[in-house]
Order: structure tokens, then C-alpha cells, then sequence
């Protein structure tokens, strides 16, 4: 696989006396797809927006392209080339579906390309497409992740930072939604972070993995050789306080 | 009848410069959840300098040109220099500040010699003419009010709908966070709304000056603008308009046909059966803020 693209090393990032973050390091090859996992409180959300620039690390570095990115506050992180698709998604309510994605495309200056990727991203979410003029707020929960992640595409992103995006999506919603990002992975060299409860289906698209516990990494490796191990099984379920196997997907 | 039309056709002017006051205030508040309360003394400064352009041999239409732009870069100071640092701070401070501002703005007019204590007139080529339909008859300046402020809302609904700029601020007005994820500078943002809120007080300032003259109380206007912000719900632009155009009409009528001092009054009274019958004031936000 190619170089990294985003190197992390002795990341901590604290809460006044808490250190939610500690000794965290990473290496994302480009063009990879990396899932992070991790019980709740794990760290998991702590470092997406440790990594998109609105929690600023007690230390370490961040190297994003060949560039230290640490510190950099969010609207200097996107212009880098990293979007941030965040928990509770950040929409804007009362624009419609179409303003939103624009406002996607903020950091970018070229209008033709711009309607490109907007009528390419209403061709992969049909749903989109055809609520283009309706607020955003309407949409449903599932609608309104799906207009989060186009937005975020819409900047064109060499790293798609993802918290959480089969949330509130129906089951067959967010396997289409996998194998989206899959296809720009493949078609654009997209590389992506993705933090998700739902163990098996980050796994099943994700090259690399990485296991959160108490604000450190626990486990990295291949995906597909973790995903069959007892412990990933272990952390998946440990927000599930009495640690007893998880019902399976329905 | 034709007496009432008239009256309303008054309070529609001069309701129109209650607007774009309240105008300035509601977008600051939108954009940076500051409630400024200098923005009357912007206007006033934005009249005097209309004043100042003109006496220095400038034509009408330059010189309230050169007035807005010239505010317009100050606002856009205010905001980097005075508001900036305090940004985050309690909103109690940031409202002293913006109090403090306003006073210190009318302090250093008065200071200015041959500016000071006196009221000044405001030159227009439009000077003493008027329009007449029938039996009604409008006072140009009158007109130039209502006819500029229809101009503008025009071209700030353009502006909104229709340009990169005003669409992020629209949106960073719901999203701040939102806004800085898609990489805009939410601290440019505010100078540019800031910017803009001076201009359009400018705006106002000069249109007002033939009608109530130019002197360093003419920013007490504020306390009509806010009346005029309320009852439009102090969140919304059209709210704004309207809110000032009824307080203008309210005022007209009262001072016509009830006793002397119900005219200052008035405002008030309106924004109590307001805040009374409708809360959210009239065009409240169709969404409920999220916080």
C-alpha cells in the first residue's frame, strides 16, 4: 500500500484533569479504509475531533500529507483536505438540501466542478436528489446522515473522517452506504477514518483496525485479522455492561 | 380617510428607518449572538459623515456612497478590533461593551468642534419637493426613505439567496460549528456581517437626516429599533422590516388621534401585546434554534 497519509503519534488530548486521549499513534496508508472500534467513552469521538481540529491535543503530533496538522483549528483542517463528517452531524436545519451541499463546497472556487460532484453525489442518494429544494430539517434521521456524509464530499476530501455513520440508518441503508465509500476508495484514492459501534460492517469494507480502550490504542492490525478475534468481540460488546455476546444484526 | 392614508404613508417612512435599524441589530445577533446596542449611534455616525462629505463639496448621491462604504470599513474595525478579543466573554460584558461604544461615539462627536453640540441639515438635491396622487401627497424625503429601503431588501434577499457569502452566513446563523467544519472563518464572517450591519445603519442615517435633522441624540433611535426587533421576533430579517413599519404606522396614528406623550408610548405598548398574544414575536423562526 502507498505511504501514509496521516501519521499520528503520542496524540493525548484531556478534559481539564482527564486525559480522554493518551500515547495514541496511527499510521493511515493512502487510500486505505481505517475502522476504529471501541466501547462508548472509549476515546473513539475524542479522536475524530481531536484529528478535525475542534479539540486541540495536550501533545503529540498529527502529520497530515507531509504537514503537521496538530492545533490547527477546523476551518484550516478542511482546507488541508480533511472532512469531517461529525456526531449529531451539524447540519444546517433550515437550508435546503441543495444549500447544504454547497456550503460543502465552501473551500472550493470551481462552480462547474461543483455541480459535477453535486449532481454525482444526487445520483449515488437518490433520496437527495430529489429533496434538493426541501429544508434539511425535514428530512428524516437517516436522509440527514446521508445529506452529512455528501456534504462532507463535497469538499473533496483526501481523508473522509466519519463518526458513526450507520447511525440511525436502516440496515440495507447502511450497507449501500459502505459500499459507497468503498467505490471512492477505489474511483478517487478516498482515504477514510471511521469510528462505528457496528463492528462487522466497518469491518467488512475496512483494510486496517484499530481498538480504543480507555483512551489508547489496545489492538491494531488488518482488518480482516481482527475480525474474527475474541477480543474484538470483547470491546464491540463492552458497551454492553454484563459483556454478554451481542444479539446479531437483525 | 385620505387624512388616515396620509398618516400611515408617514409612519411607513419613518417606520422604514426603524427597520433598517433593527435591520443591523437582528443581523449581528443572527451572525454573532451579540445584541448591539451602539447600532443607533452607527447610524448617527454614519449621518454625520454624510454631513461632513457634503460640506466638504461632495454631490448628495457621493458622499452617502462614500458614507456607507467608509462605515462599512468601520464596522468591519469595530468587530476585529473591540469585539473580536471579547468574543466567548459573558454576554453581560459583551452588552456593556456595546453600550459603552455607543456612548463613547456620541462623546466623541459632541468633542468634535463645529460638529458638537449643534444640528446640522443635510443637503439633497430633492430638497422640499414632493409626490402627489389625488389628494395625498408625500414629501420627497419621505419617499426616498420608503423607495431605499424597498432597493434594499431587495438586494439583500439577492444577497442572501444568491451569493456564496450570504448563504455562510445564513448558515453559520444556525451553525456555527457546521460552518467552521466546511472551512469557513467564522472570525472573517463576523467582520463581514459587522461590515454590513454598519452600512446598512449608514443607510438609514442619511436617509433620516433631511427629515429629523443630524445631531448626536439622533442614535436614541435604538430604542425604537429594538421595540421594532422584538416584535418581529429579534431573529428574523422580514420580522425586523415589518416590526418597524407597524411601530412607524402605531406611532404615526397615536400621536394623530391620542392625547400628547401616547406616541412614545406607543412602541412600547405594541411590543407588550405582542410579546402577550405572540411570544415568538410575529415571524418567529419556522424551526425551533437548536442550542
Amino acid at each position: 500500500m502507498a505511504e501514509a497519509i496521516l501519521s499520528v503519534a503520542g496524540l493525548e488530548v484531556r478534559y481539564g484533569a482527564l486525559a480522554a486521549l493518551s500515547a495514541v499513534g496511527l499510521e493511515l496508508p493512502e487510500g486505505a479504509i481505517l475502522a476504529v472500534l471501541g466501547a462508548n467513552g472509549a476515546g473513539k469521538t475524542t479522536l475524530l475531533r481531536a484529528l478535525a481540529g475542534v479539540l486541540v491535543p495536550a501533545r503529540g503530533t498529527v502529520v497530515f500529507r507531509g504537514r503537521s496538522i496538530a492545533g490547527l483549528p477546523p476551518e484550516r483542517i478542511v482546507r488541508a483536505g480533511i472532512s469531517h463528517v461529525p456526531e449529531g452531524r451539524e447540519l444546517f436545519p433550515l437550508l435546503s438540501v441543495r444549500e447544504n451541499l454547497l456550503m460543502g463546497a465552501w473551500i472550493r472556487r470551481d462552480a462547474a466542478g461543483i455541480e459535477r460532484d453535486l449532481a454525482r453525489l444526487c445520483s449515488e442518494f437518490p433520496v437527495l436528489g430529489e429533496r434538493a429544494r426541501q429544508p434539511a430539517g425535514r428530512l428524516s434521521g437517516g436522509e440527514q446522515q446521508m445529506l452529512a456524509i455528501a456534504r462532507a464530499l463535497m469538499a473533496r476530501p483526501r481523508l473522509l473522517l466519519m463518526d458513526e455513520p450507520s447511525l440511525g440508518l436502516a440496515p440495507r441503508l447502511a450497507r449501500e452506504l459502505f459500499r459507497m465509500i468503498d467505490r471512492r476508495r477505489r474511483e478517487d484514492g478516498l482515504t477514510v477514518l471511521v469510528v462505528e459501534q457496528n463492528a462487522r460492517l466497518a469491518l467488512g469494507i475496512a483494510d486496517l483496525a484499530c481498538v480504543l480502550a480507555g483512551g489508547r490504542v489496545v489492538a491494531q492490525g488488518p482488518a480482516r485479522s481482527l475480525l474474527g478475534e475474541e477480543f474484538i468481540r470483547g470491546f464491540r460488546l463492552g458497551d454492553n455492561p454484563a459483556g454478554r455476546t451481542q444479539a446479531p444484526e437483525p | 380617510m385620505i387624512e388616515f392614508v396620509q398618516l400611515v404613508l408617514g409612519g411607513v417612512a419613518v417606520g422604514c428607518v426603524y427597520a433598517l435599524v433593527a435591520l443591523g441589530i437582528v443581523l449581528v445577533y443572527k451572525a454573532t449572538e451579540t445584541v448591539n446596542f451602539a447600532q443607533g449611534e452607527l447610524m448617527m455616525l454614519g449621518a454625520f459623515l454624510a454631513v461632513a462629505l457634503t460640506s466638504a463639496g461632495l454631490p448628495y448621491w457621493a458622499a452617502f456612497a462614500a458614507a456607507v462604504v467608509l462605515m462599512a470599513l468601520a464596522g468591519a474595525a469595530l468587530e476585529r478590533v473591540v469585539l473580536r478579543p471579547v468574543l466567548g466573554r459573558p454576554q453581560f460584558a459583551i452588552v456593556m461593551l456595546t453600550l459603552g461604544i455607543g456612548l463613547m461615539a456620541r462623546g466623541l462627536v459632541a468633542a468634535v468642534p463645529e460638529w458638537g453640540a449643534q444640528t446640522h441639515s443635510l443637503e439633497t438635491p430633492f430638497a422640499g419637493a414632493s409626490l402627489h396622487a389625488g389628494e395625498l401627497t408625500l414629501s420627497a424625503d419621505h419617499a426616498m426613505v420608503i423607495a431605499t429601503t424597498a432597493v434594499l431588501c431587495g438586494a439583500l434577499t439577492l444577497f442572501f439567496h444568491g451569493t456564496r457569502l450570504g448563504l455562510a452566513m445564513r448558515a453559520a446563523s444556525q451553525n456555527q460549528l457546521g460552518a467552521c467544519y466546511m472551512g469557513v472563518s467564522l472570525a472573517r464572517l463576523h467582520s463581514a456581517v459587522w461590515a454590513l450591519s454598519a452600512a446598512i445603519a449608514a443607510i438609514a442615517g442619511v436617509l433620516l437626516a433631511p427629515i429629523t435633522f443630524v445631531h448626536t441624540n439622533m442614535g436614541l433611535i435604538g430604542l425604537k429599533a429594538f421595540p421594532a426587533a422584538v416584535i418581529g421576533g429579534f431573529g428574523s430579517l422580514p420580522g425586523a422590516l415589518a416590526g418597524g413599519i407597524v411601530l412607524g404606522v402605531v406611532e404615526s396614528a397615536a400621536g394623530f388621534y391620542l392625547p400628547e406623550g401616547a406616541k412614545d408610548v406607543a412602541a412600547w405598548v405594541v411590543v407588550l401585546l405582542v410579546l402577550m398574544l405572540r411570544p415568538a414575536g410575529m415571524f418567529a423562526d419556522a424551526a425551533p434554534r437548536r442550542v
